[in-house]
């Protein structure tokens, strides 16, 4: 079966973009606008994974990100940073006892290989742990 | 009857009885042997018991005589003498008196007694000493002048930084001029009996830039004429310098961010492109029309924003002089309603104005302030259409307020958490995706500064938001003195040429 990744961001082009590529690649997708609708989402998709955009109306990447790691159902889900600026990664994790840090970050704009290379290999990382447990 | 043949002998006996008592002092008479020989009742209650004691003794605790005692000089001489003794008192405690010691000489001529008359300046002497600690350990430059501005007494940080200056002119001291200073606060003490303070430059004796700021008091309270000022400076080059470092240091951050904020909307449009260069060539391999359309449409799209980007940046950074003249504010948003009415109600958001008739015109740069509002009602506007309520509304308001114009900005729409609130003045923040440079609040908010004010929101998340530009009329009004001054008007007017 098809590997779940849920798209975050708000901003169509990117939506579109990403949208494409991991079709390309065999994934199947939902894309969302902000934190708010991903949270609603999260539910019916079930993504195995989710690339998250920082700066969002509504809920922030940053605050969604919270949310999630907080939740015991979904916080395993690797999440990995989509931004523009660099500086957002201090955001993420600045706490290591409360809030995990992210899969990884990456930053606008994307090398589309790099991008699948990564989402493949936390697929396979995150398979692991779950056969661990 | 004579002055002498008023006092009656009666009255003469009872003076010589209780002369001493009468006098203020302590007083003590003594012969060449130091005996004390008689004594006041003050003298008593200051030095304890003395019948049967040497002066020595009573006065200073000591067994034998002071060495190089000055009163007996006067058994020789027979001249009045003022000493400054520090002595002990009958609890022991360290006093300090001014003694006057006058030789009395009885009928042959011979000088057999002296009357010491002394009293206690220990307080005084306190007083004295916190005055020299003050005078010379405070970390200020303290000078006093004369009327002709002439220094006649400096403490020793002073002597150290601008050199001896007894008797030469504080000007020329201080800031090696060759007349009074202009606005002098050192004049304006000694005419109006004030403390006044300015700040200076000066140059040190070794010609390093001193900038400190000066206090003026005249010396003396009760005086008809003053006849001294003291000057008391703090040098403050130092706080100067800091503040210049920080200024610079806050550009430098603000350049820092604006070209990280530039570098993020330039990697948001990179973005763009790389997807839609993505989506053509995958269209062109798999010979799918639909997908290389889509792709091109993003390039398309990108291509614009970088042309909006470049374009909006400019007009950040231009920095336009505002072209100030008196404005209807209440017409300003009229205009701007009638301009956003039809998009609004479109969008299905009522937009209405609440003018408050008691706004009267105001010194205003008509283009800035419309550049500022229609920032706000666009922003208010793409608020409200991401809100699901159905009574979407944006209220543009003007109030006058305590001597402040203010323009109001509400919208019922989706508002902002305290994060995006945090960021919205910050270059390139956006919420809008590729809707927006990120550009708009900074450059409202650079025009309200240039018009003297403030601009502030309030907001929760989900309830709309209201964004308030205070203006206060005062700065209004120097903005029209400026825009009106000679230079300006020059060149504002077309020059003829002579043919």
């Amino acid at each position: 079966m098809a590997k779940k990744i849920m798209i975050v961001d708000d901003e169509a082009d990117i939506q579109t973009f990403l949208t494409t590529l991991l079709k390309e690649h065999g994934y199947e997708t939902m894309a969302v606008s902000d934190g708010e609708k991903g949270w609603e989402a999260l539910k019916v998709f079930r993504p195995d994974l989710i690339t998250l955009d920082v700066i969002m109306p509504k809920e922030t990447g940053q605050k969604f990100y919270r949310r999630l790691v907080k939740d015991s159902e979904f916080k395993d889900i690797p999440v990995i940073i989509l931004s523009g600026v660099t500086r957002y990664k201090e955001l993420f994790g600045r706490d290591h006892v409360t809030m995990p840090k992210p899969y990884a970050f990456v930053e606008k704009p994307i090398v589309p290989e790099e991008l699948v290379a990564m989402i493949r290999e936390a697929l396979v990382s995150s398979k692991k742990s779950k056969a661990a447990r | 009857m004579t002055p002498e043949e008023l006092i009656t002998e009666e009255f003469k006996r009872s003076l010589d009885r209780r002369l001493l008592e009468i006098i203020p002092f302590n007083v003590t008479i003594i012969d060449r042997q130091y005996r004390i020989l008689r004594a006041n009742g003050r003298f008593e209650s200051a030095f304890g018991e003395w019948r049967g004691k040497y002066c020595y003794e009573a006065y200073k605790g000591r067994r034998e005589p002071c060495p190089n005692c000055r009163a007996m000089k006067s058994f020789d001489d027979g001249r009045e003498r003022v000493m400054d003794e520090v002595g002990l008192d009958r609890k022991g405690r360290q006093a300090h008196y001014l003694c006057h010691i006058a030789p009395i000489r009885i009928e042959d001529g011979a000088i057999k007694y002296l009357l010491g008359m002394s009293h206690d300046i220990t307080e005084s002497k306190d007083r004295e000493r916190e005055y020299d600690i003050f005078f010379e350990r405070v970390p200020c430059y303290i000078t006093i002048i004369d009327r002709d501005y002439k220094i006649i007494r400096a403490n020793n940080l002073f002597k150290e930084t601008f050199g001896n200056p007894l008797g030469e002119y504080c000007y020329k001291i201080y800031k090696r001029r060759s007349s009074r200073c202009p606005r002098c606060p050192a004049a304006k003490s000694f005419a109006d009996h004030g403390t006044h303070s300015a700040e200076q430059v000066g140059i040190t004796r070794k010609g390093r830039t001193a900038h400190y700021v000066v206090t003026t008091s005249p010396l003396t309270r009760d005086e008809e004429e003053i006849q001294h000022v003291i000057e008391i400076s703090t040098d403050v080059t130092e706080i100067k310098a800091m503040e210049k470092e920080m200024l610079e240091a806050e550009r430098l951050a603000a350049v820092g961010q604006t070209v990280a904020g530039l570098a993020h909307s330039i990697k948001n449009i990179l973005m763009g492109l790389e997807g839609g260069k993505y989506i053509v060539s995958v269209g062109l391999k798999k010979n799918q029309p639909e997908m290389i359309s889509q792709g091109w449409e993003m390039l398309e799209r990108n291509f614009d924003k970088t042309t909006s980007l470049v374009k909006d940046f400019l007009n950040f950074a231009k920095g336009q002089r505002p072209e100030v003249r008196m404005s209807d504010p209440n017409a300003l948003v009229t205009e701007i309603v009638d301009l956003y009415k039809e998009v609004a109600a479109k969008a299905g958001i009522e937009l209405k104005a609440e003018l408050d008739a008691r706004v009267k015109p105001a010194p205003l740069d008509p283009k800035g302030i419309h550049t500022c509002l229609t920032n706000l009602v666009s922003n208010a506007i793409d608020a409200c259409q991401m809100s699901e309520r159905p009574d979407r509304m944006v209220i543009i308001r003007t109030v006058e307020e305590k001597g402040k114009l203010v323009f109001e900005v509400d919208d019922n729409g989706l508002g902002m958490d305290c994060e995006i609130k945090r960021k919205i003045f910050t270059t390139f923040f956006t919420t809008k995706g590729g809707g927006g440079t990120g550009l708009g609040l900074l450059t409202t908010r650079k025009i309200v500064q240039e018009h003297g004010g403030i601009i502030d929101v309030k907001s929760r998340s989900g309830k709309g938001a209201r964004f308030r530009m205070e203006l206060p009329r005062k700065r209004l009004r120097q903005l029209l003195d400026i825009g009106n001054s000679p230079q300006t008007e020059n060149e504002n007017t077309p020059v003829k040429e002579s043919s």
